[in-house]
């Protein structure tokens, strides 16, 4: 780990980082690091024929944080377990199913039928993409049509229930999956047998969920092996990525892939899992096969392997045509910053097709700094979850009030469960209140000055920015108040509290965006190494190293770790373009082979 | 049947993963059946060459005459950066890393040059050379040669590329004369668009997923460089639309193929820069536009001369790679016909020319 102080001083070498990440986690950090040093960030992205390039300056610019992002894409959990209508749905239930046999049990993704589903809601893909899987749980509890109760005083749910001692009644909860499949020494014809014949005549026996659904049909593992009259070998079967299996084979995959799971769990210790990986065949095979056997029981369209890699992947293709117009588009914004246009820096994207004007890389400018954070609740959960996990993006903060160094939240579970439902005011945190705010998982110590605002109403906040100036005031009131009241007085009544009796109306001030000396950051390694697969488009943007003086390149994969840094020194740019022979770099190209240049 | 049967091996399929993701099983199999011939290993060339032997050919060949000088050790990342490089034919220069960016494709290299080659050649066998190669691609190569060659191609009906970076800005050109592309069968349903809403600039949605597509294969004829570079502004219909479709770097990139042509420019900077100037002016009023009004004015036309800017060079090479990818693989979406970047003003447009009626 490196000493903050060390790596500040490195960070002031920098003229401006390129980055060339890919997944959010990283490129938050790195925007936060370079907000922080008041270095310029160019960002970058690459999906499929599709690039984009956009420039982050401080107080000038949108940064990584202030732009909007698409959100990913949850299903309601009845769909999931009940009603799937696209394939998606049961590659997703296949993934949960891994989980529950092999990997970390989730609660909130059971994979055995859900008992409290009304079957009311619209099965619209486009309206319950978005919702939210809790919101969705939580609007069927309130529903009261048909409770579980009420299903078993059917005939035909009692005699289920009767019938059917190792089945849905006692698999409803997420634990005893796991439990049950130990039980059966995951025999892959009895686990075939519960979730493809038990649990779907469980869930037919909903007669309200297939009033206007088509009801599944369950099947039986002999009966499906059976199905094929020309059946090729498993290795066969495993090589074509490019048909789609038929249910016979993807029966006999899943029982081969089952066993290997099981044998490959038994070999891991007592508390130890597996983790589902596209990459794994064992796990890809696994979710292709419980995939598409699902499917053809609800009617769905099959889908072959490739395909549901894809899906269940969630990948983004990336090609070298692509990599390389980003890289020289970063590189040409970095000129700009080199030269001081500041004012000149756009914002690229790669169209698909030229617009009216004939521009097929459309350029923009930046839009100027927008911090789009929902107003929320305003206990001190609603602290917690809503501004410092949710719009400050931290993991596990640590919440200090600096006046009295009472801990208001914590991230140990249960230290501070008892003030999660109070209101900022019944804590006194109102006007001028500092609160430290601390996360270990990030390494990141940030300071939130609390204001109250005449504009803001209920439980609303904003996060402010603001002046220099401002800043000052706010420095000279924490003085003040350090000075007034060392940190055992009882905290005094806030400015908002003495004139209208109680705290409603909040402002949060947040140092993240404007007032960055209170930060501290940590990067927890340090490392030369340079990460092939991820070089690729670095490796293009410093192909070009014509730069006067030290940009930085950063590239994480996964969060805050195995990254590089490096500098480059090279020789002025002068009018013309520059030569590159002082450039020293390991250039690498993702190459299929793992060769590098 | 199993995948095997259809070409691709499972060793190249998990090799060529994510872009066959992006275009498909079809597509890979048509790209690895294809042979290019790339003539000019420069920095542009480079590029170029990285780009498609990524995506995975039967067979590349790169053709030069010249010897590496210091300037392309600085811009070229093919080359071994060492003293021993220089003085070395290009292409020989440049076979070992591009073989090891991907085993797969067969390289050849001819050290020599295209004129001197097809020179040795009667017209018969001239055709016949060219018709080797499923694409011929001419980098950073004199007017009149890409004139030839272009000329030769179209007889032979053999796709032709060719493109240059002259320092900050650059240019691709496509020739992919009735080659077949697949093009996106526009049903009823797939238009569905309230009226209403076109004027408030909704984004409606087609109706139809993905699996509803549909691509019927079609040709299109492309103008040859000769036709494409000389389009009659003058002409009535297009004098109003001159402004609204000519790019600032467009004229730029004119005045210096125009300078090659007449084979104006010399060793002295200086002197090129001036004889630029006035090629410059007379091209803007070609295009019915004032000077005055240009992004790019004379007092940067230093930007135009070596080396090559290799931000620039990434952005034409990959374009030039997307588009050839697209042909040979007779994929969707092809792009008419001139590709400009400049990094003088950040414009990347794609112009037809001459514009159709």
């Amino acid at each position: 780990m490196l000493e903050n102080q060390r790596l500040r001083s490195l960070l002031k070498l920098l003229t401006w980082f390129l980055n060339a990440l890919d997944n959010k986690t990283a490129r938050v950090h790195v925007n936060r690091l370079c907000l922080a040093c008041r270095i310029p960030l160019i960002e970058s992205g690459s999906a499929g024929f599709y690039g984009q390039v956009s420039v982050i300056l401080r107080e000038k610019t949108e940064c990584y944080e202030c732009m909007e992002k698409p959100k990913q894409k949850t299903f309601p959990s009845c769909t999931i377990r009940n009603t799937p209508s696209e394939h998606i749905h049961c590659i997703v239930w296949s993934k949960h199913l891994f989980n529950q046999l092999f990997g970390e049990v989730d609660i909130d993704d059971d994979v055995s039928p859900d008992l409290e589903d009304d079957g009311a809601r619209e099965d619209d893909p486009n309206a319950s993409s978005n919702n939210n899987k809790n919101e969705q749980a939580t609007e069927n509890q309130e529903n009261e049509t048909e409770t579980p109760a009420e299903v078993l005083k059917n005939g035909n749910g009692v005699q289920a229930m009767e019938t059917d001692q190792n089945g849905a009644s006692e698999e409803a909860k997420p634990a005893n999956t796991r439990l049950w499949a130990e039980k059966v020494g995951y025999d892959p014809k009895k686990l075939f047998d519960k979730l493809f014949h038990t649990d779907i005549n469980y869930l037919c026996k909903m007669d309200h969920l297939w009033k206007e659904r088509k009801r599944p049909i369950a099947v039986e593992f002999e009966d499906v092996v059976a199905e094929n009259e020309a059946p090729r070998s498993l290795s066969q079967v495993f090589d074509d990525l490019n048909h789609v299996w038929t249910r016979s084979e993807c029966a006999r995959v899943f029982a081969a892939a089952v066993e290997s799971l099981r044998d490959r769990k038994i070999a891991l210790g007592e508390h130890e899992i597996l983790t589902w990986d596209k990459d794994d065949d064992d796990a890809m095979r696994f979710v292709a096969a419980c995939a598409n056997i699902r499917a053809s029981l609800f009617s769905i369209q099959p889908k072959t392997s490739f395909d549901i890699k894809a899906m269940a992947g969630n990948i983004i293709p990336a090609i070298a045509t692509t990599n390389a117009i980003v890289a020289g588009m970063m590189v040409t914004e970095a000129l700009k910053i080199v030269d001081g246009d500041l004012e000149k820096v756009k914002n690229v994207f790669i169209a698909r097709v030229p617009n009216m004007r004939g521009k097929i890389l459309s350029d923009e400018a930046p839009q100027k700094p927008n911090p789009k954070f929902n107003p929320s609740d305003m206990t001190i959960k609603g602290l917690n979850d809503k501004v410092l996990k949710g719009a400050l993006n931290m993991i596990a903060p640590d919440v200090m009030d600096l006046r009295t160094s009472n801990v208001i939240i914590s991230s140990e579970e249960g230290e501070t469960t008892d003030l999660e439902t109070k209101k900022l005011a019944e804590l006194s945190l109102g006007e001028g209140t500092m609160l430290e705010c601390d996360d270990f998982v990030q390494k990141l110590t940030l300071k939130v000055i609390l204001h109250s605002s005449p504009d803001l109403h209920g439980e609303d906040f904003e996060i402010l920015r603001d002046s220099e100036k401002k800043k000052e005031e706010e420095e000279t009131r924490k003085r003040k108040l350090s000075e007034s009241e060392p940190g055992l007085s009882p905290p005094k009544k806030s400015k908002a509290e003495e004139t209208n009796g109680e705290i409603t109306v909040q402002k949060l001030k947040s140092h993240f965006f404007q007032s960055y000396s209170n930060l501290t950051f940590f990067l927890p390694q340090l490392r030369t190494r340079v990460q092939k697969s991820r070089m690729h488009r670095a490796a293009s943007v410093l192909s070009t190293g014509d730069i006067k003086t030290q940009p930085a390149l950063l590239g994480l994969t996964g969060p805050a770790s195995n990254f590089f840094l490096c500098n480059v020194y090279g020789k002025d740019i002068g009018h013309s373009a520059p030569a590159c022979h002082n450039f020293q770099f390991i250039r690498s190209y993702r190459t299929p082979f793992g060769a590098s240049l | 049947m199993p995948g095997q049967a259809e070409g691709l091996s499972k060793d190249e399929a998990a090799v060529y993963d994510r872009q066959i993701r992006l275009w498909g099983l079809e597509a890979q199999n048509k790209l690895r059946a294809s042979s290019v011939l790339i003539v000019g290993v420069t920095a542009l060339g480079a590029e170029f060459a990285k780009n498609i032997v990524l995506a995975g050919l039967k067979s590349l060949t790169l053709m030069d005459h010249q010897a590496v000088v210091q300037q392309d050790l600085d811009t070229n990342f093919l080359f071994q950066h060492a003293p021993e490089t220089l003085g070395k034919n290009r292409a020989a220069a440049a076979a070992g890393k591009t073989t090891s960016l991907n085993p797969n494709v067969e390289l050849n290299v001819v050290e020599k040059s295209l004129e001197t080659q097809l020179n040795e050649l009667n017209e018969v066998g001239q055709e016949a050379f060219v018709r080797q190669f499923s694409l011929v691609v001419l980098i950073d190569q004199d007017y009149d040669l890409v004139n030839r060659v272009d000329k030769l191609c179209r007889q032979a009906n053999v796709r032709f590329m060719c493109g240059s970076v002259f320092g900050w800005c650059g240019y691709a050109f496509f020739d992919f004369d009735e080659h077949e592309f697949l093009m996106q069968v526009r049903s009823a349903q797939t238009c569905h668009v309230d009226v209403d809403d076109v004027s408030s600039n909704s984004k409606a949605q087609p109706m139809t997923t993905i699996e509803d597509e549909q691509f019927v294969k079609k040709a299109f004829p492309y103008p040859s460089f000769a036709t494409a570079f000389h389009t009659e502004w003058s002409d009535k219909k297009l004098q109003r639309k001159a402004k609204r479709i000519i790019p600032s770097s467009y004229f730029a990139i004119k005045s210096m193929l125009r300078a090659q042509r007449e084979r104006l420019l010399t060793d002295d900077e200086e002197a090129n820069i001036k004889i630029l100037k006035e090629i410059w002016e007379d091209e803007v009023r070609i295009g019915n536009q004032k000077p005055e009004e240009q992004s790019i004015q004379p007092e940067k036309f230093d930007h135009l001369f070596p080396p090559q800017l290799t931000p620039t060079a990434a952005v034409v090479g990959g374009m030039m790679g997307q588009e050839a990818i697209k042909t040979l693989s007779e994929g969707k979406d092809p792009l008419k016909n001139i590709f400009i970047y400049s990094a003088l003003d950040t414009t990347g447009v794609m112009c037809d020319f001459p514009p159709p009626k």
